[in-house]
Order: C-alpha cells, then sequence, then structure tokens
C-alpha cells in the first residue's frame, strides 16, 4: 500500500525504533513447548532468539480520566509461565517478540545507526503476512483463529539536543515544553489523550512520553514516544491492520504537530 | 432406567435438548462453591446469579446432576455431590418441570468423571438468572447462614 | 514494548524498554493513588486466578489472566479512590463477575472475556427487572451508575412554615 499522500514526511526524522503489536486471547491447545513450531515459522528471516521477561496482559479502557495512574502496574501470582521470545534478524535491525498472547513487529536502529527505516507500509505489510501465518499454525492445534483484543504502534524518537549542558533547550524542539528561564537538570513528561470516533466513542488513547536519556554513547537526548493503543474495530486480523493503518496516522501528524519549526526544518520535513 | 444416550454434534459433544427420560418430578441438583457467596448491604450472605449462569463455549449450558439417575445407581446423592474435589460448599435443587416451564431444556451429558452429569441450556436472560432460577430452587445441601435469593428490597 | 537501549539520564522514570527486566517481586502492588479499592481487589484476583481446575464441582477453570487483568482497567476507569470496594465472583468459564451491592441499588459487570462485559444495575430509577447492556472498552455509563448509587441522597426541602 503506498504511503499517503497528506501525512507529513521528512528526510532525517529523528526516528529510532518503530513497534506494531497486537495482544489476543491465548489460544487453544499452545503451550510454551511449541514455541520451538512457533520459531519454526519465521526462523528464516528471524535466525537467532533470545528470552527476555513477558509482558503482562494490557488493555486501554475508558470512563473516568485516569491521570495520575500512568504506568500503574499490577502483579498477579502466578505469572502464566511463558517467556517472551525475541526472533531477531540478521542485521538485527528487525525482531519479532512472542508470548502466548502477543506478536510484535519491532524495527530499530542498529550499529553506527544508518540503517534506513523501511517505512510503515513495508512494516506492516510483513507484520500482516506474520499474522496470518501464525494465525495458521495455531488453527492446526484446535479449530480457531486469532481473537485479537488489544493493538498497539509506537514511534520512537531519539532527538539529539546540541546543546546538551542545558536541558531547557528541549524546548527548541518541543512545542509543548516552555522552561523560560529555569534550568531543570532533567524531566520527564507522559501526556495522554483519548482518540474519539464520529460518534463520539473512545477509538483508542494516544500517549506522549518525553524523558531525558542517554544513549549508550552517553550522548544526551531527548525520547520522544508516541504510542496509540487500544481495542480494535472486530477481532480479526483485518480489523487489527486498519487500527494500526489508523494509529500510524495519528502518530505521525501528531509528531509533527508537537514539534516546532526549527526542528522540522533540521530533519528536513518535505511535505 | 437408564438414560438413552444425548444427541452428539460431528466432535462429539453433546448437543442441547430437552430429554424425555427424565421426568418432570426429578430432582435436578446444582453443586454451589463457597466462591460463590456475597453479602448484601445489611450484611445477610446470598447466592451470586454467576451461580445460575451457563458455561461459555460451543453447547455450553448449567452444569448439573441428575438426581434420579444417582439414586436409581444405588448411590446416596448427598454422599455422592460429597465425594468432588474440591469440595462444594453446597447445592441447590431444581424440579425438572419447573425448569422446562420457564423454557429451559434439561439433557443428559454424561462424563467420563461423572455419568450422572446434565446440563441446563435455554436464554439465560438476566431476568432468568438473577429472578427466575433463584426463585425455583432450594437448598439441597444447606450452606449454613447463606440465602439463595433474597426478596428485592425497596429501592430509594 | 521497545527493544530501545537507552538508560534514563539521572532519576528512575518508568520504562517500556523491553530488554529492561520489569519483573517486580510477585504479588506486590506498585502504587494505588489513593484507591481504597485496589488492595483488596488485588488479593482477590489473585485467589480467583490461582482456583484449581474443578473448583466448583463440575468442569469449572481459574478466571484467565487477561480477564483478571481487563477486570482491573474497567475498575481504574469506573471507581474513584472512595469508591466502595466490589466483591468479585468467578465464572465456570474463566469468566468474572465484578458486583456492587448498596443500599441504593446493585450493579453487576460480568466479564465474559477483554472487551466483553455484560453490565446490568439495577436502582430507583430502573424498576424491578434492572437493565442490562453490552459494553466493550467504554465503562462512561458504569461510572455514572456507581455515582447514582454512592451519591448522598439529597435531603428534601422542607417547606416553608
Amino acid at each position: 500500500m503506498p504511503r499517503p499522500d497528506d501525512l507529513p514526511d521528512f528526510k532525517t526524522p529523528p526516528l529510532y525504533e518503530v513497534a506494531l503489536g497486537v495482544q489476543f486471547t491465548p489460544t487453544t491447545g499452545y503451550q510454551q513447548v511449541r514455541v520451538g513450531e512457533v520459531w519454526a515459522l519465521f526462523r528464516e528471516d528471524f535466525p537467532s532468539v533470545q528470552e527476555v521477561a513477558p509482558l503482562p496482559p494490557t488493555f486501554e479502557t475508558f470512563g473516568l480520566p485516569q491521570g495520575g495512574r500512568v504506568g500503574t502496574q499490577i502483579n498477579l501470582r502466578p505469572m502464566p509461565g511463558h517467556s517472551r521470545y525475541w526472533f531477531i534478524s540478521p542485521s538485527e535491525d528487525e525482531l519479532l517478540q512472542f508470548q502466548q498472547d502477543r506478536l510484535l513487529h519491532n524495527w530499530r536502529k542498529v550499529g553506527d545507526k544508518t540503517n534506513e527505516y523501511p517505512r510503515f507500509d513495508a512494516l506492516i505489510e510483513k507484520f500482516e503476512k506474520e499474522l496470518r501465518t501464525l494465525e495458521t499454525y495455531f488453527s492446526s492445534l484446535a479449530p480457531q483463529s486469532l481473537k485479537i483484543n488489544q493493538c498497539e504502534v509506537s514511534y520512537i524518537n531519539h532527538i539529539e539536543i546540541e546543546n546538551s549542558a542545558s536541558v531547557a533547550s528541549a524546548q527548541d524542539w518541543l512545542n509543548f515544553v516552555r522552561f523560560d528561564q529555569l534550568q531543570p537538570d532533567d524531566f520527564a513528561m507522559t501526556f495522554r489523550r483519548v482518540i474519539f470516533s464520529p460518534e463520539d466513542k473512545p477509538l483508542g488513547r494516544l500517549i506522549y512520553e518525553t524523558v531525558l536519556a542517554l544513549t549508550e554513547n552517553n550522548e544526551t537526548i531527548v525520547q520522544l514516544t508516541l504510542t496509540f493503543r487500544g481495542a480494535p474495530a472486530g477481532t480479526d486480523i483485518n480489523a487489527a491492520i486498519d487500527f494500526l493503518q489508523y494509529g500510524r496516522r495519528l502518530a505521525v501528524q501528531s509528531f509533527k504537530e508537537i514539534t516546532t519549526d526549527m526542528a522540522h526544518q533540521k530533519w528536513g520535513m518535505v511535505s | 432406567m437408564p438414560l438413552s444416550p444425548p444427541p452428539r454434534d460431528a466432535h462429539g459433544k453433546v448437543m442441547p435438548h430437552d430429554h424425555q427420560g427424565i421426568g418432570s418430578a426429578d430432582g435436578i441438583i446444582r453443586r454451589i462453591s463457597e466462591q460463590w457467596i456475597i453479602t448484601e448491604p445489611d450484611g445477610r450472605k446470598r447466592l451470586s446469579s454467576i451461580a445460575f449462569n451457563p458455561s461459555s463455549g460451543p453447547h455450553g449450558g448449567m452444569s448439573v446432576d441428575l438426581q434420579a439417575q444417582i439414586e436409581e445407581a444405588g448411590l446416596n446423592c448427598r454422599e455422592f455431590l460429597s465425594t468432588t474435589s474440591p469440595q462444594c460448599a453446597g447445592s441447590i435443587r431444581f424440579e425438572a418441570g419447573a425448569l422446562r416451564r420457564a423454557s429451559l431444556q434439561v439433557g443428559f451429558d454424561p462424563l467420563l468423571s461423572n455419568a450422572h452429569h446434565g446440563e441446563v441450556w435455554g436464554n439465560f436472560t438476566d431476568s432468568m438468572k438473577k429472578r427466575t432460577l433463584p426463585g425455583l430452587a432450594t437448598w439441597f445441601v444447606e450452606i449454613e447462614g447463606v440465602a439463595i435469593s433474597v426478596r428485592p428490597r425497596p429501592l430509594s | 514494548m521497545t527493544a530501545a537501549q537507552v538508560r534514563r539520564r539521572f532519576r528512575f522514570v518508568k520504562t517500556d524498554d523491553a530488554s529492561e527486566n520489569r519483573m517486580t517481586p510477585v504479588g506486590y502492588l506498585m502504587t494505588n493513588f489513593g484507591q481504597k479499592w485496589r488492595e483488596p481487589v488485588i488479593k482477590r484476583l489473585n485467589e480467583l486466578v490461582a482456583l484449581q481446575s474443578g473448583w466448583d464441582g463440575y468442569d469449572g477453570i481459574a478466571v484467565t489472566f487477561e480477564n483478571a487483568y481487563f477486570a482491573v482497567g474497567i475498575l481504574d476507569a469506573c471507581c474513584r479512590g472512595d469508591d466502595p470496594t466490589p466483591q468479585i465472583v468467578p465464572g465456570a468459564s474463566g469468566d468474572l463477575q465484578i458486583e456492587w451491592h448498596l443500599e441504593k441499588g446493585d450493579i453487576e459487570l460480568h466479564i465474559v472475556a477483554p472487551n466483553d462485559v455484560h453490565a446490568w444495575h439495577v436502582d430507583v430509577n430502573t424498576g424491578f427487572e434492572g437493565e442490562g447492556m453490552l459494553l466493550t472498552n467504554d465503562f462512561t455509563a458504569v461510572v455514572r451508575w456507581i455515582k447514582n448509587l454512592t451519591e448522598p441522597t439529597r435531603a428534601t426541602v422542607p417547606a416553608a412554615s
């Protein structure tokens, strides 16, 4: 699918990572002992594997304003006994994250950070194929299809602060940050918006997270993450892909809205 | 008389049916877990409406035990119910005819673990779960201090 | 969900960095933001996700983790800090029901699966049979119901003598 013409575009955006993900009801007949069979589905493109801690279920729900509760975690015991597995590409710039109720596809900058972003349209095409492959596998265990209950698209940006001695210079890049005479040592800010349909029903949440951070090379950056998360209109893969497409549009438009004209110039905005 | 085999689908699962071998006066027993006990605002305890829920999934019904079949097998019904593990706190009883008059089906669904297992199928509306079924039930093995239902209180 | 490799500068900030081990000691709450109901709810959910197979005397299974987490999401969306703690009961198929039984009425939320909730309430406005509706992830109606049941009844203004 070609890139929509009306989306903002940049020659050299500070994009560092993109993640597309779905959460689904654990399927009948699947147990962790079968994870090798899942890896085999993708091993040709993702020949390395790493085991990491699992992610708990996540749901966006709507009603009262939830200010102040960002990041509240609960832990129920016993946690399901399935790790999260990273299936990693040869160049390590793409990976699939799999656990019994999740599949995610990440692209990220690696090495000297010159690897080019393959673009959302290429990524989502791959992700859709991966979802259908996984669904076909699960349907071989029992008659079933994926029941997707949550989708998420994240854009993670690393904005280099040219004057790392002055944290306040973050306001040169982000138009919602204004320190004026203040000289903070660090900052972190998260805010969220509920996105509504034309019928005034909540579609999902757009989450903006900014934090001052250090890269592995000790460079000071502002990490700006835009995430759109919620339940798709249906539980099938088509509905999930529609949701992710919509989320991409929101995230890219929001990125332009919250960054400054100076930033746009630096990043070579073309539209 | 042993019940005739129930109808099954292509996967061998029992399909909803009303078994003619289950007589109108036959006792239909539902085991009750202590997990279903809730507390009213005046401190009285009763059963949650979820105790009258069918299970989900294809052909999901409300699991029961067929009293006449248990007794025909020469077993004491109360003792039979007490041999389940974990033990249930109590049990309630319906009459099959009363369930049928409420437009429900009472069927036979023998399991490897329970040869006298039955199911109740039908349209489990809010009214059915919260009013009708609790109203039709009596204690078979009573849980002390717990009511099956309470009369709806005046709300103001 | 990210695979990004950054460290937070100067002080700890919640991170979604997939490479960090975010496992906290099991059974401990992180924060409760003044929600009095939270700790008893988490305790109850921990009981329900650990129910033995056949707990109901038939084929009952434990409440599923996804339903338990979704239940907390519902309560976060519906309940203010000092709202009454609900009672929570398990269904036989991994489902659960959140219930409030108060002087002014009752609310029952049957969570069949995430985004599949049968909500029912009864109060002086609904009549004897109550009112039910199917909800997915928008619990604005339930916020209203809880408010109706917990707000003090206004005293009638005495007629001037």
